[in-house]
């Protein structure tokens, strides 16, 4: 694997974990009314070794004249930044009609329920950028320029 | 109208020059290994600087590492 497909692969762990452990801190409070401090413990030491382990690998190169980024590696890049894009769109479009169905167009939400919603939808687009990529190493076709 | 796309002989050029690796080639090309693995697949065709690079490489012309195909 080259330096941006790592990193690809190293962000989606890091980010779906991140988005597991938040659905788990959420349940656990809100749902199940239980103390979420050592989850949240847990889940940063979980996320501070990932992230160490995933730089170590990251940086490992494959050979000792290898480039970070080449031409290729743009032109992927650019359309999962696309894909990503899409997302956040296609994510925020659901979630304002579901606020309008649950509480109606009158309504109101707390701002931590929006804060929330922004947070989730960044994780959500930062998993679709890197899935993207690493699709797009496999079966995308391309040619420089496009 | 037919989508113009590149067929090559790197694969083969890079055996005929000692058994060239992929990652050999990358580093002197300056690209990734899996970018010259793209290459050799029809996956990706370079751009013309690199083509150039690559037919550099190997003491060829442009026209013989690489050869344009219709595909309609």
């Amino acid at each position: 694997m080259n330096r941006t497909q790592k990193e690809a692969m190293c962000s989606l762990i890091f980010f779906t974990v991140t988005l597991v452990f938040v659905v788990l801190i959420l349940a656990a409070r809100l749902i199940f009314k239980k103390d979420v401090v050592y989850i949240t413990y847990f889940m940063l030491a979980t996320i501070a070794i990932t992230n160490v382990l995933g730089l170590l690998y990251v940086l490992r190169k494959q050979s000792p004249r290898e480039v970070i980024t080449d031409e290729r590696d743009k032109l992927i890049k650019l359309k999962a930044l696309f894909a990503s894009f899409v997302s956040v769109m296609i994510s925020l479009a659901a979630m304002l009609v579901t606020l309008k169905v649950i509480v109606g167009i009158e309504g109101s939400i707390g701002v931590w329920l929006l804060t929330l919603i922004l947070f989730v939808i960044s994780i959500a687009a930062a998993i679709v950028y890197s899935a993207a990529v690493l699709i797009l190493y496999l079966f995308g076709k391309g040619h420089a320029g496009k | 109208m037919p989508e113009n796309e590149l067929s090559n002989c790197v694969r083969r050029l890079r055996f005929e020059h000692g058994q060239m690796t992929q990652q050999d080639l990358a580093d002197r090309v300056g690209v990734t290994r899996q970018t010259i693995i793209a290459i050799e697949q029809g996956k990706y065709s370079p751009s013309l600087p690199l083509a150039f690079r690559v037919a550099k490489t190997f003491g060829v012309t442009i026209e013989q590492a690489f050869e344009p195909k219709e595909v309609e």
